[in-house]
């Protein structure tokens, strides 16, 4: 147990710990006892989250949940082999846990000449949100989806991070529901995703991430991808896609022949009669052709 | 015999040792505790370091390098003057100078040192600082992380008086941030975070950018010599705002008069990304070690980027705390890595100073998961954990019968293991195991020497394999390093006492290249005069013109004019 190696009797007076440690330590410094200081310093670390995590449960009392000081002392060399399953951890860590101060000799901060207060100068040009480092405040949901959109923006352009479903496995495990059902997150991450392929395990992923109507689609037949695991995620459930079948490629040459003709129609070219560098400075010019390029959006998907 | 305490840093390198219970500073062979990290070399292939080779950025910018820490551990190539070298043989031309320098101060030979370097720096980068250390003849056991190395310095000005302290070192090419708890002379370094690549230089090249810009000058299409002059100036221009609200820059490109008014709102309005970039390691440390700002006691501002007003404003603006300045931050790193060298040589009045430092990057191996079939880290050893630091984890078998297992070992953070650095690897045969049980132990100790030793232990037959990353490979095999060792060898080192006139007639060179006309002649004259004296030899004729040149050189970099 841990209070054995560091001598002293349960307790959750930190600065007591400290002073045991810092004792023992001295006894076994890292530079010629690696072995022994690695044993003192992770009991150290265990005390130190046992005493914060009893702190307000009243003075000497060692009663506390059993499960969680056991999940400390595996923590570190007690029994390597112990793995993380549960949440009992996090209560190790809760922030609400106060660090317990130590008494007087605190330094104080002074100010010096040097310094010249921050409002003489003026700090408007630097993005405020990027810097603000006040991480006591909960984030409001707004910022919660501004936070993870902007995760999901460095996965979804990176090639490699983009194709792998075990980095949106780990993305989706630590996005909060709320900011995955928030309406402006799905229309945004819908508009970033247009368009974009992805591999087939990624784009599923994706699709289950979101859940409700959201699909992965293969796509497939014609278009400028012929690959077969090539993916798009389609969340609204929406069509985004257009997958061609072979009535809807017929009918779109027909459509863009008879454009041809049509335009050269009222360029004053007969079609039929035109020589052949005529026809050609028709479909050269960019101008003329102009018309006819919506047409190809659909091609370019 | 000593050991000596080395800030190797981007722009500068000082070096510190323990004296008489005191930490000094080392002074160089100019009387100076700052040698510029620069090389140069001349063109009689001599190598010249430190001012000199500063003087001649300008005057001879293909034949001058600086800042190569920014490549050290990256096999990069820089040439100068027609010679390749690698960032590594550079840096141990700077330590073989300060090596050299701190014998002569310190009237005893010096063949080991405490190198600190920046928190972030990974594997590669920290091995070819110890090839550096050692190809200048210095034996580098131990680096120590340059906020911890300032944590010390701080503590013992401030007779290791308890408390947690947040340390933001702020260099010329580097910011590290860390959070340091300290109680009965124990300093544990509980996390750290930085950016390898923000530096005091950004500021110098925003300014520059700045410049051309309102000069209407295309940036892209300056010559080198140009650039340099308007990086210099720049430079100098960040330096005066550190210590005037205003100030004018002043140029001269191709014969052109160019110039432009700066003062320090301007200076944030240009340099935003920058100030951006600051906050984002102050998070994450704060993050990785669970403090909130209210339980830090003080900030510590080091390294010379903290010099500026604006950087001290800002970083007093997003922590809300006013940041203590009463060390020097230039020096800080330097003390620091001193007084950890007393502690290296067991001086007795530190004994029981105890710093606990920590590593930077999760170490870890590559695994198969299942749902998707991919290759996924493993950590073993997480960033941030003491040091040192033994750490064991389970693996099982992807398949019935396996009888081989690969660990190959990466340093990262990124959940894909290609985005990691890879350190190595090692392959271990295993009684059969049968799918998802148990088949090895892998068990990993990162020692206070950054030698990484992994341990495989198979389930089966209890059988280990050892394999030991010693912190010296990576960037070079032993062959490369032989190599390395005779180049450095080849290469011929100024010796001190013709340093001081090396290093005016390079004053001069630069002085000549910044003058116009009247100016001009005028350096040139006493230039020509000195060069004389020197060739005849004659001791007074060489002391009269160094000083009516020095004396020149002294009003010209003063006024601007003569």
């Amino acid at each position: 147990m841990f209070w054995e190696i560091l001598g002293i009797e349960p307790t959750n007076d930190i600065s007591k710990i400290k002073s045991a440690y810092a004792e023992k330590a001295k006894a076994f410094n890292p530079e010629e006892h690696p072995e022994e200081f690695k044993k003192i310093h992770s009991a150290y670390k265990a005390a130190c989250r046992f005493a914060k995590t009893v702190h307000n449960r009243g003075d000497g009392d060692v009663s506390v949940d059993f499960k969680v000081i056991r999940r400390q002392t595996v923590f570190d060399v007690f029994e390597p082999t112990w793995t993380d399953s549960d949440d009992a951890d996090k209560d190790c860590s809760a922030p609400e846990l106060k660090h317990v101060d130590l008494p007087d000799n605190k330094p104080q901060t002074r100010k010096t000449a040097s310094v010249r207060p921050s409002e003489h100068f003026d700090f408007s040009a630097v993005n405020d949100e990027k810097t603000s480092i006040d991480n006591s405040r909960p984030l409001t949901n707004e910022e919660m989806v501004s936070v993870f959109f902007s995760r999901l923006k460095k996965l979804a352009a990176d090639p490699d991070l983009r194709n792998s479903a075990a980095v949106w496995n780990s993305f989706f495990a630590d996005c909060p529901k709320k900011v995955i059902e928030d309406t402006g997150f799905r229309t945004e991450s819908e508009k970033l995703f247009y368009g974009m392929l992805f591999s087939e395990a990624a784009a599923k992923k994706i699709a289950s991430g979101f859940g409700g109507e959201a699909k992965a689609k293969m796509l497939s037949g014609v278009g400028l991808y012929s690959g077969s695991d090539r993916y798009i995620v389609d969340i609204s459930g929406k069509r985004r896609v257009k997958n061609l079948t072979a009535k809807e490629i017929l009918l779109t040459v027909l459509i863009v022949i008879f454009a041809v003709l049509l335009i050269t129609y009222f360029l004053g070219i007969n079609f039929f009669e035109a020589s052949v560098e005529q026809l050609l400075n028709s479909i050269i010019l960019p101008e003329r052709f102009f018309t006819l390029t919506p047409t190809f959006s659909i091609w370019r998907l | 015999m000593a050991i000596i305490g080395i800030d190797l840093g981007t722009t500068n390198s000082l070096a510190a040792c323990r004296r008489n219970g005191k930490t000094e500073l080392i002074r160089n062979s100019i009387g100076d505790a700052f040698t510029p990290s620069a090389v140069s070399i001349d063109d009689d292939e001599d190598v010249l370091v430190g001012r000199i080779a500063v003087e001649r950025l300008i005057s001879h910018p293909g034949r001058s390098a600086s800042e190569f820490k920014r490549y050290i551990g990256q096999r990069r190539e820089i040439t100068l003057g027609g010679k390749s070298f690698t960032p590594e043989e550079l840096s141990s031309l700077v330590l073989k100078k300060i090596k050299s320098d701190a014998e002569k101060y310190l009237g005893e030979s010096v063949d080991e040192a405490v190198i600190s370097v920046p928190a972030y720096f990974d594997d590669n980068a920290r091995s070819a600082t110890k090839l550096a250390a050692e190809l200048a003849g210095l034996k580098a056991e131990r680096l120590v992380n340059e906020p911890s190395a300032a944590a010390l310095a701080y503590l013992a000005a401030h007779d290791f008086r308890a408390g947690t302290y947040l340390i933001v070192d702020f260099g010329g090419g580097t910011l590290d941030v860390s959070v340091v708890d300290a109680f009965d002379s124990i300093i544990e370094i509980l996390a750290v975070a930085g950016d390898n690549h923000l530096g005091g230089k950004d500021f110098n090249e925003a300014i520059a950018h700045y410049f051309c810009t309102v000069n209407e000058i295309d940036y892209n299409a300056l010559s080198p010599d140009s650039r340099a002059v308007i990086y210099k100036t720049a430079e100098s221009c960040k330096r005066t705002l550190s210590e005037l609200p205003m100030t004018i820059m002043a140029a001269n490109i191709d014969g052109k008069q160019y110039s432009m008014t700066l003062d320090n709102n301007k200076l944030i309005e240009i340099s935003s990304d920058i100030f951006g970039r600051i906050s984002a390691p102050i998070k994450k440390v704060l993050r990785d070690s669970r403090c909130s700002m209210s339980e830090i006691d003080d900030i510590i501002l080091v390294g010379g980027s903290c010099k500026m007003p604006t950087v001290q404003a800002f970083i007093e603006k997003i922590t809300g705390k006013s940041p203590c300045t009463d060390i020097n931050p230039e020096t800080a790193v330097a003390v620091g890595a001193g007084i950890f060298a007393g502690i290296k040589s067991r001086n007795e009045e530190l004994k029981d100073v105890i710093l606990t430092d920590i590593c930077p990057f999760s170490l870890g191996t590559s695994t198969l998961d299942e749902t998707s079939g991919e290759l996924v880290m493993s950590f073993i050893i997480e960033r941030n954990t003491a040091l040192p630091a033994s750490r064991e984890q389970t693996f099982s078998a992807i398949r019935d019968g396996q009888s081989k297992v690969k660990i190959d070992i990466y340093q990262g953070e990124s959940i894909l293991p290609k985005k990691n650095l890879f350190l190595g690897e090692l392959e271990v045969d295993c009684p059969p195991a049968k799918k998802h049980t148990p088949i090895c132990r892998v068990r990993m100790t990162y020692d206070v020497n950054g030698i990484l030793m992994v341990d495989v232990i198979t389930t089966g037959d209890g059988k280990t394999s050892t394999k030991l990353f010693s912190g010296n490979r990576g960037t070079l095999s032993g062959e490369e390093a032989d190599k390395c060792r005779r180049h450095m060898e080849s290469l011929r080192i100024l010796p001190a006492e013709k340093e001081q006139n090396r290093f005016l007639i390079a004053r001069a060179e630069r002085a000549f290249e910044e003058a116009l006309s009247i100016e001009r002649e005028m350096i040139q004259h006493h230039l020509n005069l000195f060069r004389a004296a020197l060739k005849l030899g004659s001791g007074h004729e060489i002391r009269r013109t160094y000083s009516a040149l020095s004396a020149l050189l002294d009003r010209f970099d003063n006024m601007g004019e003569l």
